[in-house]
């Protein structure tokens, strides 16, 4: 949805508003966004070959400056030094979360050059609740907000106006009723464009009070996680109100199911902009401003969605998602096989040369395993849920190939007949004839990374995939 | 080989090669690209809007800093005031170049803001001989180049080929070529680019062409007049251009007849500009089309009638002459008044061509213009900027050659002020007195037009050195113009 109010930064020099002439700080940005601009139309030989020549630069500083990589690359009988070219790329070993946990420090960079500013560590709790320590600069922090800024120019947002924001904060922080007020929208704007002022609430506020805190807000704007945003229209259609001014609503940090989409449109009708980034690896894709699927951001990443034999998937095909983060040179991310899995997507009618992922499909432990050996993520068919039963919350967890436990939140237990017709319901839309049984919980926890799976397979997952991590 | 679109700027940071983090000056420069890039897109009404706002800030300025302005906004009746300015912005007397020139420094504002840097001094002769003096900061400067560079983004140049240009400009000495590194501070501040070569137009046109051969460019930027004869001289001695990809005008309208002589002999197209030094570009060719984009967001550009109207989209022909000032620029912050006022009347002789017309794509001129435009599927004619003045004799003030001589004479032939002197049998055409020799080719049509209706032409020339290579298979007079 475009605005019609023009975007125009700050201007520093006195009687000079439009065009701004800016500070430092956002000149730096909007020359990458500038850049952005011409590059987001290249060719895909023309990114690949520009990505390689910038992959090229990292590996050769994690060689010259990694312990780490220095041993990988000599494992595999590449140079130490990092000096490979470009058709070797695919010799360089991957990178697996456990690998980045347990070698964190060997990885590091010892000789990161000043002028990439000042380095925070920082980690990401992940699902499983075993943190990952990553590390950045100053250098990757701007690279994140100019993609925030691309995301919020490729949607056309009203900077004028008041977003919302529910996600996972600090302990502590952001607490019903109000959450936090801020009088602009953030880092990637602030000090760089007017904006309207932005609330934060945690997203483990119970979901009654993040609605009642939602209508309170009267955004034009909000982000949450797909979850979230689930419970939080369902709970709208129940009460019959809507938020008044909301136009369009951003998801983030989960797999988002596409019926949500379609359930968006029906409840709030507003759009659903997903976006696909983690705290490790920034921003890996963004929604294509005029098709639902992704756009691999990259200037930022060099993104490899790799089958189970190590090729590159070809589109329509799904692989693990193997990440490059091009300028990252505190902690070198290079090949970094993040444990999550996308679809390959044909090029964009939009013309953007920028890679295409379909779907992006979350963690292989959110995949189920079939009795034959096969692994997908499931599809719920959420939309029939509510012909059976008022269920508030769902998670599957698998315990073997024949049985999974339906964990419910429900206002009251199921009877009889509608377990049955659950059960009919799940193993239709599962495409198998899983033995179901149900537990009744009264809330369904996010790990500690606040993101919820409502599909979790207990089975060993890395032995069916053949790896090692 | 690569388009500027694809070539990757200077980064200055270890390791990052791209996208590139460069410089304080080039992202500053890559900065304003991507404000234009955005504002080019927006609607009519928003670009009106945030020139209004910018107005604002130029007349305030003005006001306050430069009391002539006050005196003479109540002298026209105007309150001094910006909101009242602005409402009553038709009304604001035209500033001519004949009356900044009279002026001397009274326009000159007293406070500049220092953020605006230091002034360098622009002197032009104009095309139509008034010679002014102006003044502009660092800031107009930067804005100038932010338009170069734009002009080069939108027509996708690679910055690797060989740039040969020839100018009237006076530090150039005839059949003195000069050579450089990089194409020019717009450029050169943020990508590496090729070589350059620039050659005084007051050199011959025979030398010229043997230096564009030795030069061997790949894109050539000139006078029209001045390319005209170049090409003819080029078709008739058959003399190739083999890596010469484009040709790119300026100061003076680039009619029909230079991109149908730059097609044959050269095989190449005509990118144009409209700019002039004190106001800077205010208008540049579409990346598409042959019509021109107006810089509205450097520039409010008014095309007017005779009584001091906006032209209508699809006006065709009308008394007229455009104003502009710089909302964007110095805007009064400077010495150069007319910045500061607003309503300058830029140059009344210069004019994009009648028959020509520019898209609109979100930059464009007045208000009104633009919704019409809108209204005809955004299409907005620039009304010529012609002015025919007929008092016992035709001064012929008008870029009739941009219309193709058989629209010119059509419409001449149907104006009321021929009409009036049809009888009339000797004519004067005078237009070019300033800096360069070019308008001959310009003019030719029109002479020729009137010549063959049995007056008595004569042409008036700043430099009759190359009078003879256009005008030698014509037949029409020429004498020399008033030097200064």
């Amino acid at each position: 949805m475009h605005t019609d109010t023009p975007v125009i930064p700050y201007s520093i020099v006195p009687g000079i508003t439009w065009p701004a002439l800016s500070d430092t700080r956002a000149v730096n940005l909007l020359a990458l966004l500038q850049q952005f601009d011409q590059s987001q139309w290249w060719p895909l030989e023309l990114l690949r070959e520009r990505q390689m020549q910038q992959a090229q630069r990292l590996l050769l500083h994690a060689g010259q400056s990694s312990p780490g990589y220095r041993e990988r690359l000599t494992r595999v009988g590449l140079p130490a030094d990092g000096r490979i070219a470009a058709e070797d790329w695919s010799r360089v070993p991957m990178l697996l979360r456990a690998e980045l946990q347990a070698g964190y420090a060997a990885l590091r960079s010892t000789a990161l050059p000043s002028d990439h500013g000042s380095v925070q560590e920082d980690h990401t709790s992940g699902s499983t609740g075993r943190p990952v320590r990553f590390a950045k600069t100053a250098l990757t922090d701007l690279f994140w907000r100019a993609f925030t800024l691309r995301d919020h120019l490729w949607h056309g947002r009203d900077f004028t106006q008041r977003l919302a924001v529910i996600r996972a904060c600090d302990a502590g922080q952001a607490l019903p009723p109000d959450g936090r007020h801020y009088s602009g929208w953030g880092g990637a704007t602030d000090g760089i464009y007017p904006t309207g002022p932005a609330s934060l609430l945690n997203i483990e506020t119970d979901i009654e009070q993040q609605f009642d805190w939602l209508l309170r807000q009267d955004a034009d704007y909000l982000l949450t996680y797909p979850t979230n945003l689930r419970a939080l229209v369902q709970l709208s259609a129940q009460r019959g109100v809507r938020p008044t001014r909301l136009r369009e609503v951003r998801t983030a940090s989960e797999s988002l199911d596409t019926d949500l989409r379609a359930l968006m449109q029906s409840i709030w009708n507003v759009p659903l902009i997903d976006m696909y980034t983690t705290r490790e690896a920034g921003y890996i894709a963004l929604q294509c401003p005029q098709h639902a699927h992704y756009h691999v951001m990259a200037e930022g990443v060099l993104v490899e969605i790799l089958n189970a034999d190590n090729q590159a998937c070809v589109p329509g095909e799904i692989g693990r998602v193997v990440v490059t983060v091009l300028h990252n040179f505190a902690l070198p991310l290079i090949r970094y096989e993040i444990g999550d899995y996308a679809e390959v997507g044909a090029p964009c009618p939009c013309g953007r040369g920028l890679p295409v992922l379909t779907r992006i499909l979350g963690r292989s432990r959110n995949m189920l395993t079939f009795p034959d050996g096969s692994r997908h993520w499931p599809r719920f068919g959420y939309s029939g849920f509510a012909d059976i039963a008022p269920i508030r919350q769902l998670q599957l967890v698998q315990h073997s190939v024949e049985e999974i436990e339906a964990r419910l939140v429900v206002d009251a237990a199921l009877n009889v007949e509608q377990e049955v017709r659950f059960t009919a319901h799940l193993q239709t839309a599962l495409g198998h004839p899983f033995r179901i049984r149900f537990t009744y919980l009264d809330s369904i926890p996010r790990s500690a990374n606040g993101k919820y799976e409502d599909v979790l397979s207990l089975i060993d997952v890395d032995s069916v995939m053949g790896n090692t991590g | 080989m690569t388009r500027i679109d694809q070539q990757i700027p200077r980064s200055v940071v270890n390791g990052i090669g791209w996208p590139a983090l460069p410089d304080a000056n080039a992202a500053g420069m890559l900065a304003l690209q991507q404000q234009l890039a955005q504002s080019q897109w927006w609607s009519p009404e928003i670009v009106c809007t945030q020139q209004q706002t910018q107005l604002m800030q130029v007349l305030a300025h003005a006001l306050d800093t430069i009391p002539a302005y006050a005196q003479r906004f109540q002298m026209a009746g105007l309150e001094p005031r910006v909101p009242a300015l602005l409402e009553a912005w038709l009304d604001i007397p035209i500033l001519k170049r004949s009356e900044l020139r009279m002026a001397g420094e009274t326009f000159m504002s007293q406070r500049i803001p220092p953020e605006h840097g230091k002034l360098s001094k622009v002197q032009t002769s104009g095309s139509t001989g008034t010679p002014i003096t102006a003044y502009g900061t660092r800031v107009t400067a930067l804005f100038w180049r932010a338009f170069t560079l734009r002009e080069h983004l939108w027509q996708c140049r690679d910055l690797s080929g060989r740039f040969a240009a020839i100018r009237p400009e006076g530090t150039l000495l005839p059949g003195r070529g000069q050579r450089a590194h990089g194409w020019g501070p717009a450029t050169d501040v943020v990508y590496a680019s090729g070589e350059s070569f620039t050659l005084s137009s007051r050199t011959d046109i025979p030398t010229q062409a043997a230096w564009l051969q030795e030069v061997r460019p790949d894109y050539l930027l000139s006078l029209p007049s001045n390319l005209i004869a170049l090409a003819r001289h080029c078709r008739e001695r058959g003399i190739a251009l083999p890596n010469l990809r484009e040709v790119r005008s300026y100061g003076e309208v680039a009619g029909d007849e230079l991109r149908q002589l730059c097609r044959a002999v050269w095989g190449v197209e005509v990118k144009d500009m409209y700019s002039a030094q004190e106001v800077g570009y205010m208008a540049l060719q579409c990346p598409e089309h042959a019509h021109y984009h107006v810089m509205s967001e450097g520039v409010r550009l008014e095309v007017l009638d005779a009584a001091g109207r906006q032209c209508a989209p699809g006006e065709r022909i009308g008394t007229a002459s455009q104003y502009a000032d710089v909302p964007g620029r110095t805007s009064g912050l400077s010495e150069f008044s007319s910045r500061a006022l607003g309503r300058y009347c830029a140059d009344p002789t210069i004019a994009i061509g009648a028959d020509q017309t520019y898209a609109y794509r979100g930059a464009s001129g007045g208000c009104a213009a633009v919704d019409d435009a809108r209204r005809e599927g955004l299409r907005i004619p620039i009304t010529g900027t012609s002015w025919l003045s007929v008092r016992h004799r035709v001064a012929c003030r008008g870029k009739y050659s941009a219309l193709g001589g058989r629209q010119v004479r059509r419409f001449y032939l149907r104006s009321r002020k021929y009409q009036r002197h049809r009888r009339m049998s000797r004519i004067l055409c005078v237009w070019e007195l300033g800096g360069g020799y070019g308008h001959i080719a310009a003019l030719a049509p029109l002479a020729q037009a009137l010549r063959v209706r049995g007056h008595e032409v004569t042409l008036v020339l700043k430099d009759l050195f190359y009078a003879e290579a256009i005008l030698g298979t014509t037949g029409l007079d020429y004498v020399q113009a008033p030097v200064w």
